[in-house]
């Protein structure tokens, strides 16, 4: 159905279930019963945190995964308020199959060119005290929002994100993808979290607090990873971030190196343009500021000693024996993916992917020393957003 | 997103000695009346990989060395190198936030102290 929105906006909006209303973006609506009230008592039960939910699904292009994320936020151990699905200038069955699943359906006038311009198109109209991004290819586990809400009983957490582990593991980069999330969730993240510094609330599975996101401006479209510049955004005002292992989402990762480049690409560009707009404001901020360091050091030397320094070294001395230090800390590796793959039931899976994760790594280093290279040496900044898969 | 490169470089060391001063930290909070439910056991998960991680490390430097590929007092260099990398890195990023902050106190005194003479005048 179509319906002339605000601002010339032309919007389609269905829904399936018993917010079932046409209406326009941004028009007047009926809030939900719980209210958007800050007085709220703490200790809410986690459906009643659910019900001042909204969640905004971001898609272009996707009709073959979007009818699986809608439904596994359906079938949710705790039912949400509201389910938005942007179909962003989709050429394919995107939208009717997201109607069919049981969401609204909402159609920018034009395509906002972002996931981030997509979210915020949404934002606009979302009047729950929570609102909530997962990506179009990404289903959660039943009890993904029932563990991951509880967080905000803490009046100063801005935002939440959860566990992410792939959806299929079969291709070479999603092999090297699940062992690297499976190692990063298991080990650093919660170290993150203890020091109350999680280095990232995941775009493709956070939730945040309505009031502090709008009053904050959104998802910003200045750098190609708006969920790095968001969290950053969040710790610059005194907010916090929680990481919540318990909460489980199922992305799809990139399957080929076409994908996975694009992806890298995209991540890797937007890490450091969110080096270079939040270095200030970062230096402020105890532990983060470590990390970070740390983290762009690797990325710029680390990433150096493996794809040049090593290789030469081995040619020059006429030592192949060398190339081992590529692999050297395989079993410290296997370590924390092992405890993952263990309580997540994927042993099999995890020990077969393990090659795969050091043909990743070489890979992320090409796209980091590139990145850092385009953005800080000869200024060429990456900021072309490819949506979809 | 994960950035840098994860188990490689001064960033594998860092989040090793953040997990093991973890149950460190949290004894201390706890002492104080301080400690959060779950950090407890948290900290003690975090830092048993962290333990976990240094023993598979060095049972690869004896095998290593065993095998006559490795021997211990390169081995040794490596890790000096790369702690001490680590440590600089970690003191330059607090010596500039120190500064910058310092400059920005300076900074704050001076705009304080300007329109105040100029009004003097």
């Amino acid at each position: 159905m179509e319906a002339s929105g605000k601002a010339g906006c032309s919007v389609a909006l269905t829904s399936c279930d018993s917010q079932s209303s046409t209406h326009e973006i941004g028009a007047e609506r009926p809030r939900p019963t719980s209210g958007v009230d800050n007085t709220v008592p703490q200790h809410l039960v986690p459906a009643d945190l659910a019900a001042r939910l909204t969640i905004i699904i971001p898609a272009y292009n996707e009709s073959a995964s979007i009818g699986d994320t809608v439904r596994s936020i359906k079938a949710q151990t705790v039912a949400v308020h509201r389910v938005i699905v942007i179909d962003d200038g989709s050429t394919d069955d995107t939208g009717p199959l997201a109607i069919a699943a049981g969401a609204e359906v909402v159609r920018p006038p034009r395509g906002t060119g972002s996931k981030a311009g997509a979210q915020n198109f949404a934002l606009e109209d979302v009047d729950s005290e929570y609102v909530m991004a997962i990506d179009a290819d990404t289903t959660l586990a039943p009890d993904a929002i029932e563990k991951l809400l509880p967080a905000f009983e803490d009046q100063d957490v801005a935002a939440a994100c959860g566990f992410v582990i792939p959806r299929h593991v079969s291709s070479i980069w999603e092999r090297g993808r699940f062992i690297e999330y499976m190692m990063a969730f298991t080990f650093y993240k919660p170290i993150q979290d203890y020091y109350t510094k999680p280095l990232i609330s995941s775009g493709c599975f956070s939730a945040y607090r309505t009031q502090l996101l709008k009053q904050t401006g959104g998802w910003s479209t200045r750098t190609l990873a708006e969920d790095v510049d968001l969290t950053w955004r969040f710790y610059q005002v005194g907010k916090k971030v929680r990481f919540v292992p318990e909460a489980v989402c199922y992305p799809i990762e990139p399957h080929d190196f076409n994908f996975m480049s694009k992806q890298l690409k995209r991540w890797s560009h937007g890490f450091v343009q969110n080096i270079k707009l939040h270095w200030r404001g970062v230096l402020d901020i105890p532990y983060l500021r470590t990390a970070v360091a740390v983290a762009l050091w690797d990325a710029t030397f680390a990433s150096f000693a493996y794809l040049i320094l090593l290789p030469v070294l081995a040619v020059v001395f006429a030592a192949p024996i060398l190339l081992l230090a590529y692999v050297l800390d395989l079993p410290a590796v296997i370590v924390p993916v092992m405890v993952a793959a263990w309580e997540h039931k994927r042993v099999k899976t995890a020990l077969l992917s393990l090659p795969a994760f050091f043909v990743l790594r070489i890979v992320n280093g090409m796209f980091l020393l590139s990145a850092l290279w385009k953005e800080l040496v000869v200024r060429q900044p990456f900021l072309i957003y490819e949506k979809g898969h | 997103m994960n950035a840098g490169l994860p188990g490689t470089g001064i960033g594998g060391l860092f989040y090793l000695f953040s997990a093991l001063f973890m149950p460190v930290r949290e004894l201390w909070r706890a002492s104080r009346g301080r400690g959060r439910a779950g950090d407890l056991r948290l900290a003690f998960r975090q830092s048993g990989m962290a333990v976990a991680i240094l023993f598979v490390a060095w049972l690869t430097s004896r095998a290593l060395t065993l095998a006559h590929i490795g021997n211990t007092a390169k081995e040794t260099n490596v890790l000096a190198i790369t702690f001490a990398t680590l440590v600089a890195v970690v003191v330059g990023v607090e010596v500039l936030s120190l500064s910058l902050r310092v400059a920005g106190r300076i900074a704050q005194q001076l705009s304080g102290q300007a329109p105040a003479s100029g009004g003097n005048r």
